[in-house]
């Protein structure tokens, strides 16, 4: 079920927020114990929550599609009085006094936050393999990680014990685990959506946005987020889009870019089959698929991580000291942040405006683009290196390697369901947009899901 | 390739086992280095980061 669907019962009194929710926790308890996706179960609040969110449908008030919903977070994002931990050490026994902005919105809308979610330590990874607080696991094999660094996110939504949960994207960190749990994940533009209450990890790189089971339930959910923040510094004071696409839409006449170079240059034959079949569709629903030479993306990713060590290391710098609070694998990122000198980051800084330039120039030509999300299913826990095609690679690396340059540009990208790989693993596809024009990737988006049924794959044997 | 035994030193800081974690450093200065080469002098940091121009104008009007 999706939240539209969810939502459309609540209103006709098929279903109460209070069975909703019961249901999600029964599914929690069952699930949890395996899959490690939820952290901090907030069950009581959560239960307060539904019981008010049917006393206010019964009334007639009605806060729109996500009232009465059962959502969770990661825990990256502030709630008050209830630990946040960042997925850290340092954080265990951090309870903040007050609500980042995107709990704050989801809580105006009525959605019933049941939980906060497992993380790679301090969003600083793509295994959410937690030295701290456990691995959390991939419903479709729990051999194998879900992703990161919200992993929690991709893992609960694909085990369906939410509808909805936030992720945060540095370098993929939304996308990644939308991709390998076979879940819908957008990161919305730079300053759409704020970042106040959010433990950063990077100044200028951080987003945040939902994981979904379907595009429209993004959307709508980004509906909810978007608008102007004057407690983020880089909030845009640009007013929020009509995002939610009509069932149904078309996307006759859209311009959709397919790169000539570089994203299909190292991927999985399956990957690359599953976004075929994605731009084939696209085609069905009106669209034109247009071949184009893309900038130097490995260029824009090697400025990325000159800006994400240097900023995330500058963050992290007092307490650096405390080196046996750290798990190795961030710890080996911050030490590595500490060597990049300040001209090389300043430098980074002033690339990264002459490929923004060069990027804007694409958008003459096409309105969206569509690359694959990661380059290969997900890798099994521990493995250090992921084997792409016929080369191996380190599996960081890799699986950052198509969706890392989006951050340093800002812009938006959706990631959805794409098909599987030989061992039953999910994939994903991803449509990057201009900035500001969520509303293009998330019709284009649901046009591929009316016209597929990759969104409908569910993990088995959970 | 820079010696980043001897950046640290000189910074102060104590890295343990350092040459396990300088591998990735040398990949990433060379594909970073020359790119700094080819940035034209009067291009400005994207300290204030918008993802579009116009929100500049729009926060200064």
């Amino acid at each position: 079920m999706t939240i539209q669907e969810a939502a459309a019962a609540l209103r006709a009194r098929k279903i109460s927020a209070v069975e909703l929710t019961t249901a999600a926790l029964g599914r929690i308890g069952a699930l949890n114990p395996k899959l490690n996706a939820v952290q901090t179960l907030m069950e009581e609040s959560a239960l307060e929550s539904a019981r008010q969110a049917d006393r206010e449908l019964a009334k007639g008030i009605d806060f729109g599609p996500l009232h009465g919903i059962p959502i969770a977070v990661k825990d990256v994002f502030e709630t008050k009085g209830i630990r946040t931990t960042c997925g850290s050490k340092l954080f265990e026994k951090f309870v903040p006094d007050r609500d980042a902005a995107v709990v704050e919105k989801l809580d105006e809308a009525g959605a019933v936050l049941i939980g906060k979610l497992g993380m790679h330590e301090l969003a600083y990874g793509v295994t959410s393999n937690n030295p701290h607080f456990g691995a959390v696991r991939n419903p479709w094999d729990p051999t194998r990680i879900p992703g990161g660094s919200s992993g929690g996110s991709g893992s609960a939504v694909a085990a369906e014990m939410v509808f909805m949960a936030m992720g945060s994207d540095t370098g993929g960190s939304i996308r990644i685990p939308a991709a390998f749990c076979g879940t819908v994940g957008l990161k919305p533009t730079f300053g759409r959506v704020s970042r106040y209450g959010v433990m950063p990890l990077d100044f200028s790189l951080d987003h945040m946005g939902p994981l979904t089971r379907s595009v429209r339930d993004a959307a709508l959910t980004l509906q909810a987020l978007a608008g102007f923040d004057p407690r983020d510094e880089t909030s845009s004071r640009r007013p929020a889009g009509s995002y939610t696409p009509e069932i149904g839409c078309g996307i006759p006449n859209l311009r959709i870019g397919w790169p000539e170079n570089f994203y299909f240059d190292c991927v999985d034959p399956a990957v690359k089959a599953g976004v075929e079949k994605m731009a084939a569709a696209a085609e069905r629903a009106g669209a034109r698929i247009v071949p184009l030479r893309m900038p130097d993306i490995d260029a824009i990713n090697a400025v990325a991580r000159v800006v994400l060590m240097s900023e995330a290391s500058a963050l992290m710098e007092p307490f650096l000291d405390r080196r046996e609070l750290f798990g190795s694998d961030v710890l080996a990122l911050f030490d590595q942040g500490r060597l990049i000198p300040a001209t090389d980051y300043i430098n980074a800084q002033r690339l990264r405006r002459i490929m923004q330039r060069d990027f804007r120039a694409l958008w003459e030509t096409v309105d969206c683009l569509i690359t694959p999300a990661a380059p290969m299913g997900a890798p099994k826990i521990g493995a250090p290196t992921v084997r792409v095609g016929d080369k191996t690679e380190d599996a960081r690396l890799a699986s950052t390697r198509l969706v890392r340059a989006v951050n340093l540009l800002g812009l938006p990208a959706l990631s959805l369901p794409c098909g599987l790989d030989g061992d039953g693993m999910p994939l994903g596809a991803q449509i990057i947009g201009k900035p500001f024009d969520e509303a293009t990737i998330l019709r284009v988006g649901a046009a591929l899901e009316d016209a597929t049924e990759y969104h409908n794959l569910r993990p088995k044997d959970l | 390739m820079k010696n980043w035994k001897q950046m640290a030193e000189a910074g102060g800081l104590n890295i343990p086992d350092i040459e396990r974690i300088t591998p990735p450093l040398d990949a990433l200065e060379a594909a970073f280095r020359p790119l700094v080469k080819a940035i034209p002098h009067d291009v400005e940091p994207a300290l204030i980061f918008r993802a579009a121009a116009e929100d500049l104008s729009e926060e200064s009007s």
